[in-house]
């Protein structure tokens, strides 16, 4: 705790003090001279009280001069700080300015959005700095560390901030300001933070980052060992009761649509707010409406509005779909819109190899359970190992996906032409089953093929099911990864077949709940790349009359059987999907994502112009000729982006994703004080919900805590305490006692 | 005290009386009138002074008109009955001398109630002597009741004067030892000294079979301590002076005094010891009254 004096001069007037002691040793009184006999009685007294008398007059003395010495101070007008002060505002000042330019600064209350705010408090701050100062304007959507402006040209600097849907942490801000403003030479250190304190503007749970710049011990080292603290002074601009309705998800039934198949798509429209709202979900296909539907949302609550694309509304190519929020006008519009892009494409064809039907028939059901419906996703053929044999190359490669479902032996001819299938980017999924040949399985070309090599037959430990699934994120589980696991483990597995990953190839995707493999992954790389997937129990289930499934050596598991959920039915059209290379493309996208398109490697582009959703901007883009998709990272414009694929006659190709607003945006969730301590330290900031309150903690930094109050208070407790004091000691003697009484 | 013989039992009024015959004569008349409202009607020198009536009191002596105003029983003592010799012993010290603000100096005072206490004795019938000491006895007068007697003592009294240094114990010893028979000796003193020899004289006196009445008399000064700022005290005594601030002062000093006689008084009241503290602003009539109450408390 530090203290100066803003009249220090006045403060000399604390020699007044010596007045009581002046008067007492200089301008004492000239005694009255009296007679008094009975001088006997006083110096009697005097022998015992003469110590006390002294106490007395000195606690009086003291009292008497400690009121002039406050007096004086109080005149001074002294200022206690808990730390450096920052001194007036008249001082150069090195002034930092982060602006929060998240998009949910785009709140608008009372005709102005919170940047609109932020931008207001900036310019009063800058019209009060000297011109003198540097300031660093820092908009935490541009990395890289601002050099100093002088304060005019940092206004238009102000004035040109705006909302960017893709933001980094406003803790990786603080390092920029921090960067800046400590390295300048200037006498005064400031830094003011300007945001709604939305949560998702910052990394709660980490410091910020750069704190080390302007911590004490970071400054000594510098070669200025007194270089001035930095100030951090947090402007809440958050909305004192925020009411938003947005559409937070936009959900397609699938993430390719299938030619003459109608595709859902549903909004989960969510209303934060003390009242309930309503809302009509307007649903666009191709910049074309489609429907619309209203909502009532609860306070706090959400409701999901459904639409169905029609059964054919233009085959082949990228389609967009388009969600709007209308109705009552929003205070923060920007989550009001959501896009998906999808393609549609013809059905998927899978060819499933098995020695009999019954091997065969729980796939062929999960794939295409209705083979005479006129829209069918996947369509399934089967097939016998030998006919599989002599099929070609050529026809091979209209199918998506193969399935080899507890084929005893295939020969070498098969297994070559598998081999080649997946090399050129085809699917496999190998089951493996109870006549499945260990030796025919373990030839040379099955081992090239196989993710694993094959050890032989077991019994699975009593209660057996399938366990963990390795990476929730791997393109066959997500986003349903969690509650795919769970329903993993209520199958139970009676009997499996123990093998050896490969070595450096293969991987196991899912394993038995004992850790061995279930479910293992070979990717074989090229243009487009090929995949295997090996499954080491059946995915068929054969009829058994024995009571206690252990004992029949034919019943391996009950996964294909409904009883044990449906990780079954999503699995297999999962993996249909997945290889067929559909599931890694990422067309509906959030803003800082990578949106990924696939390419056909027929159409050999040699350049893509990619347009932003304004029309605006067109950027060019060349594909890597080894990597089947094109990676847009991290587009920043929320809307549906448009991409043209220029093949090698100029013919052109559309395509297109679309990026829409970060979820987290949406919840208006807020900062608390304890989250802020653990961003800047206890002590390593100020707070200011409002204006005024901002104001007084300036001040306060600026010039300290006033004293004056409090030492007039003193002032008062010693002249009554000198005023006890005195009437004690000298207190009207009581009236003798009539003598003779 | 409206009564014109009344008034001059204040001091300040007696003072214009210059002759000291006078002055007894008036003070006990004074008193003499002033009883005539309290249970002391109808005391006259006629009779020593009233007793409360006890049981084998003879019936005539009974005091009707007394009862009549008091409804209770008094009996009226007859010289005959307290013929008592009486001393009265006056210190001639520098500081009896002394007055602040008063009319009259504690000598004064003292003089103008020995004085008043010869008239009423000797009207009484009792014989009374004068002793006057400073550091010893300077001036002494054998005691006697004849009417002539009374003229002595004021004549004596009158030619007294307080001056220099006083020695009240070994005055005190010496008046003991001029004291062959039992008396009743009354001390005239501001009893300024060492408190335990001017006792230890008391008690002395004491027991050598002599009744003693203490008249403790301060000036008002030295009683209330009027005094305020800075003041130089000097003693006329010892010419010792001390400087203090009378208003820090005041309470202590005031304290001090009721110390000093709240000792003098405990230390009386063990020795059966009659202490009457007085100073010179008190009424004559209140002196009077407690040597009247005590000795009829002795009787």
């Amino acid at each position: 705790m530090e203290m100066s004096l803003l009249n220090a001069g006045l403060a000399a007037g604390a020699a007044l003090a010596a007045i009581p002691v002046i008067l007492h040793l200089f301008m004492r009184q000239t005694p009255k001279q009296v007679i008094f006999p009975a001088l006997q009685l006083i110096r009697e007294r005097q022998k015992r009280s003469r110590k006390r008398l002294r106490v007395k007059n000195w606690l009086l003395l003291l009292a008497r001069m400690a009121v002039l010495a406050l007096m004086a101070l109080a005149l001074a007008r002294p200022r206690l700080y808990s730390e450096t002060p920052l001194g007036d505002e008249s001082a150069p000042t090195a002034l930092g300015l982060v602006f929060d330019t998240t998009l949910s600064m785009d709140y608008v209350e009372k005709d102005k959005s919170r940047l609109d705010l932020a931008k207001d408090r900036a310019r009063d701050i800058l019209d009060r700095l000297p011109d003198s100062s540097l300031v660093f304007v820092v908009d935490s959507a541009a990395p890289g560390v601002p050099s100093g402006l002088p304060p005019a040209a940092a206004r238009k600097v102000v004035d040109g901030l705006a909302v960017h849907p893709v933001n980094r942490t406003l803790n990786a801000a603080m390092a920029q300001v921090y960067a800046g403003v400590a390295e300048c030479d200037r006498p005064v250190h400031v830094v003011y933070v300007l945001t709604d304190l939305a949560r998702s503007s910052w990394a709660a749970d980490q410091p910020a980052e750069g704190l080390d710049l302007i911590a004490p011990k970071a400054q000594a080292k510098t070669k200025s060992a007194a270089k001035p603290r930095t100030a951090t002074f947090i402007m809440s601009l958050a909305p004192p009761d925020p009411h938003n309705v947005s559409i937070e998800e936009i959900q397609t039934s699938a993430s390719m649509a299938t030619d003459g198949e109608p595709l859902g798509v549903a909004a989960l429209v969510r209303s934060q707010g003390a009242a309930p709202a309503t809302r009509t979900v307007e649903f666009y296909l191709d910049d074309k409406k489609r429907g619309e539907q209203p909502v009532t949302i609860t306070p706090g609550g959400q409701a999901l509005a459904r639409f169905q694309t029609p059964p054919r509304f233009g085959e082949g190519g990228v389609h967009r779909a388009e969600l709007r929020l209308s109705g009552e006008p929003d205070p923060y519009p920007d989550d009001d819109r959501r896009y998906a892009t999808f393609k549609v494409r013809p059905a998927l064809r899978a060819l499933l190899i098995a020695d009999s039907t019954i091997d065969s028939e729980f796939v062929a059901a999960a794939l295409d359970p209705d083979p005479t419906a006129a829209a069918r996703s996947v369509r399934v053929d089967r097939t016998r190992p030998a006919q599989f044999s002599k099929m070609r190359q050529d026809g091979l490669r209209a199918f998506s996906a193969v399935f080899l479902l507890s084929v005893a032996e295939l020969d070498d001819a098969g297994w070559a032409l598998l081999l080649q299938y997946v090399r050129d980017g085809g699917g496999l999924v190998i089951a493996l089953g109870p006549r499945t040949s260990l030796d025919n399985y373990s030839g040379v070309v099955p081992s090239q093929l196989l993710p694993a090599k094959l050890v032989g037959k077991s019994v699975a430990p009593e209660g057996a099911t399938f366990g963990k699934v390795a990476d929730l994120t791997h393109p066959l589980f997500d986003p349903i990864g969690k509650d795919l696991a769970a329903q993993l483990g209520l199958v139970p597995i009676f009997r499996r077949w123990n093998v050896s990953p490969t070595e450096n190839a293969g991987r196991v995707l899912i394993a038995y709940s004992d850790g061995a493999p279930a479910l293992l992954e070979r990717v074989f790389k090229g243009p487009r790349s090929g995949r295997v997937l090996l499954w080491t129990t059946p995915l068929s289930q054969l009829p058994s009359a024995a009571p206690d499934p252990r004992k029949n050596p034919n019943l391996w598991n009950f996964f294909p059987n409904p009883s044990s959920g449906w990780s079954f039915l999503v699995l297999m059209d999962r993996s249909v999907s997945y290889l067929a290379g559909a599931a890694a493309e990422q067309l509906s996208i959030e803003a800082g994502e990578s949106a990924l398109v696939a390419l056909d490697p027929q159409a050999r582009f040699s350049r893509f112009l990619l347009t932003s959703p304004d029309g605006k901007t067109t950027e060019e883009l060349t594909p890597s000729p080894t990597n089947p998709f094109l990676e847009v990272v991290a587009p920043r414009a929320i809307g549906q982006w448009k991409l043209t694929g220029i093949g090698p006659d100029n013919q052109t190709t559309a395509m297109g994703f679309s990026v829409n607003p970060p979820r987290a945006e949406s919840r208006l969730a807020r900062l608390e004080p304890p989250d802020l301590d653990v961003i800047f330290g206890k002590d390593g900031y100020q707070l200011a919900q409002d204006v005024q309150t901002f104001k007084d903690q300036e001040r306060t930094m600026r010039v300290g805590h006033e004293v004056f109050p409090w030492l007039m208070f003193l002032i008062m407790l010693v002249i009554t305490v000198e005023s006890v004091m005195a009437n004690t000691f000298y207190k009207e003697a009581k009236a003798p006692q009539a003598a003779g009484a | 005290m409206a009564g014109t013989a009344e008034k001059y039992l204040k001091p300040e009024v007696i003072r214009q009386v210059a002759r000291l015959d006078l002055r007894a004569k008036f003070i006990v008349e004074g008193f003499i009138a002033g009883l005539h409202a309290s249970p002391f009607q109808g005391f006259s020198v006629e009779f020593s002074e009233h007793r409360k009536y006890s049981s084998g009191d003879n019936i005539s002596d009974v005091d009707w008109n007394v009862f009549a105003k008091t409804d209770r029983f008094y009996v009226k003592k007859f010289q005959a009955e307290t013929n008592l010799t009486g001393y009265l012993v006056m210190d001639l010290s520098g500081s009896m001398g002394y007055t602040y603000r008063q009319e009259l100096t504690k000598f004064e005072y003292g003089v103008s109630l020995a004085a008043a206490l010869g008239y009423l004795m000797i009207h009484q019938q009792d014989p009374v002597g004068l002793i006057a000491f400073d550091q010893k006895v300077r001036q002494s007068l054998a005691p006697a009741s004849k009417r002539s007697q009374l003229g002595n003592i004021l004549s004596l009294l009158a030619r007294l004067a307080p001056s220099g240094v006083t020695d009240i114990p070994s005055s005190l010893h010496q008046v003991a030892g001029m004291l062959k028979h039992r008396s009743l000796v009354m001390i005239f003193s501001d009893l300024l000294g060492d408190r335990d020899a001017i006792l230890r004289a008391f008690h002395r006196l004491r027991f050598a079979g002599h009744d003693l009445i203490v008249f403790h008399i301060l000036d008002e000064a030295e009683a209330e301590f009027p005094f305020e700022g800075m003041v130089r005290l000097e003693d006329n005594e010892t010419n010792e002076t001390i400087e203090v601030d009378a208003d820090a002062i005041k309470a202590d000093y005031l304290e001090e005094v009721a110390r000093f006689r709240a000792a003098y008084k405990a230390d009386c009241v063990r020795a059966r010891i009659d202490y009457v503290p007085l100073h010179t602003g008190v009424a004559f009539d209140k002196a009077l009254m407690s040597y009247l109450l005590l000795r009829q408390a002795r009787a």
